[in-house]
This record gives structure tokens, sequence and C-alpha cells, in this order.
């Protein structure tokens, strides 16, 4: 046995097919030749590996998930028409821009109040403190 | 009921007929999905978001392949897209599955016995890792021709509609993969 030879029945040597006097070289070989050992022994671990995630079950609850989103989703695909992939973007697209335009509007109608007090101009020369002098109040 | 009669049927407004292609295959998907992703709460997002994106594209579906087939093709991209998305996320370095050790081979033992009998030898988690890690480092098309051979048991005549590709070409992917496998992962069992 050499290692083509392995390697070429090394398949049917895990799946068990080979006649009893090949399997034996097939031994034979594997425990001497490191190399083919190794290639044996990776097949088998990803085959194992394979093996286990095969054997994962679904949540039990996902059928049900997945019948609740498809439930939530409003729209049928045979209701999916023109409306949603074209008119509903463009309706509000439109209604935006007019909220926009209806915005731009008002803001142009404010006005600035003149809010800055005019003080008479007989106020203007009114001296308060000098009618009425701090020292009157504190001598009396 | 035959998928297109339910498929038929559905698109006449009979949507709850949707359930029965769910209870199909659901398990084929998660399948599919634990294949790229080795984790059942990821899986069972991504079997989901197959369901959910096939019932939204079922306009779509022309039944030219099977519908088993064009939803695998549906699961193939969201597992893609997932495993891409994550990438970006967790960076290079996660996905490095680092370089062969003694103590690797210490933790993966592997008896004469098993030679014998290798259905009963046992896999650590760390060996699940390492050949995860394997797995995962294949480039997208052998991963996937690799993950519906081995997971979903398919022919390569159905691989090659799912993945658009003749059977030829899977072939050749397949052979690829294989190869690709044992290189990476043979220096881990290698007898000093």
């Amino acid at each position: 046995m050499n290692c083509n030879l392995c390697k070429e029945n090394l398949e049917a040597y895990l799946e068990g097919r080979l006649p009893e006097d090949m399997k034996r070289s097939m031994r034979t070989h594997l425990e001497e030749c490191s190399e083919c050992n190794a290639l044996f022994t990776s097949s088998v671990l990803i085959e194992k590996m394979v093996a286990g995630e095969r054997e994962a079950e679904p949540n039990p609850f996902l059928h049900t998930r997945i019948m609740a989103k498809i439930g939530s989703m409003q729209e049928t695909p045979v209701k999916q028409g023109i409306f949603s992939r074209v008119l509903q973007p463009a309706l509000i697209t439109m209604s935006l821009a007019a909220a926009i335009f209806a915005g731009l509007e008002a803001g142009s109608l404010f006005i600035t109040a003149d809010t800055a007090y005019a003080v008479p101009e007989e106020m203007v020369y009114l001296d308060d403190a000098g009618l009425e002098s701090l020292s009157l109040f504190v001598n009396e | 009921m035959s998928d297109s009669d339910l498929i038929q049927s559905i698109l006449s407004g009979n949507t709850n007929d949707f359930s029965v292609l769910v209870e199909r295959y659901q398990r084929m998907i998660f399948t599919t999905c634990m294949g790229y992703v080795h984790n059942e709460d990821d899986a069972n997002e991504l079997t989901q978001d197959v369901f959910v994106s096939a019932y939204s594209k079922l306009r779509g579906f022309r039944q030219e392949s099977a519908f088993p087939t064009w939803l695998t093709g549906i699961a193939v991209h969201a597992c893609l897209n997932f495993l891409r998305q994550r990438k970006r996320r967790t960076g290079l370095f996660d996905r490095f599955i680092g370089r062969p050790g003694s103590d690797i081979l210490n933790i993966m033992p592997f008896s004469e016995q098993d030679l014998d009998n290798p259905e009963r030898a046992m896999i650590s988690e760390e060996g699940k890792r390492i050949i995860q890690g394997a797995l995962d480092g294949l480039p997208e098309r052998q991963k996937t021709a690799f993950i519906l051979s081995r997971y979903d048991g398919l022919p390569q005549r159905e691989i090659a509609s799912a993945m658009g590709l003749s059977e030829g070409a899977v072939e050749s992917l397949l052979q690829r993969a294989k190869a690709s496998l044992h290189k990476k992962l043979s220096p881990y069992f290698k007898k000093s």
C-alpha cells in the first residue's frame, strides 16, 4: 500500500466498503504513515462536525414566528403593485415638499414687531434724582 | 398539494397556504444556515429572514427551478450577507484560526481503535471550533458547494442550479474545498 492508493481508497474505507484484506492494508498504512493518518483523521472529524450540526433542530416556535412576521406584513405579494412601488413613495415625497413649501410661506409672513419703547420728548429732560434728592429721605 | 399548487394558491390570496411551505422546508433551510453560522440562534434568525424574504419575492418566482432550490438560493445569499456583515464587525483577527501546535494535538486525541471504527471517534469542542474555522475560511463558492453537498445532501445537479453554475464547475469547487480543508487541518493531526 502506498500513499496514492491509500488516498484513493480513503472514502471507501471510511464508509466500510472495502474488502477485508484491503481494509487490513489500509489500517497498517494509516498506522505507519503520519501524512495519510492526518488526512484520515481530518476526514473523519469533518464528517463528525457536519453530522453534529445536521442533528441540530430548529426552534419549535420558528414556524409560528415566521407566520406571525408574515402576518404583520400588511400587504400580500398579490396586492404589492404599482401603488407600493411607485405611487406611495411619490405621494410621500410630494407631501413632504408641500409641507416644506407651506412652512416657508408661513415664515415669510412674519413681521418683526417694533418693540422699542419710545420715550416721550418731555420725559427725556426730566431729572428725577435732582428733584427728589436722596438726602431729603435720609434726613427725615 | 404540490409546491406549485400552493404557490398559485398563495398568489391568489390564500396567504395561509405559505404555512405549509414553511412547515415543509424550514428544517432544510435551518440546516443550510447551520452550515454557515454554526450557531442555532443565528440559524433560527436567518431561517426566519429567508422565509419572510421568499414570501415577499414570491411573485418574482418564475418556477424555472424547483421551489426548494429557489429557497436554497435565497438562504445562501442571506447567509453570505450575514457572514460579510459579521466579518466587518468583528475584524479579521477573530477569523484567524491559529497555527497548529502540540497543545492542540493533546486536546484532540484520536486513538488507534478509531482507525477500525471511525464512526466511534469523538470530537472535542476545540476540534469542532478548528474545523468550523477551516470551513469558514474557504472562499464563498467553495464553502457554498461544500455546505449544500454535505449539510443538505443535495446532488451536484441541484447545487449547480442553486448556484447558477454548471455541474462540472460544482465538481471542481467540491474537490478544491475538500483539498483546502485537508491542507488546513492535516497539520493539526500529524503525529510528530
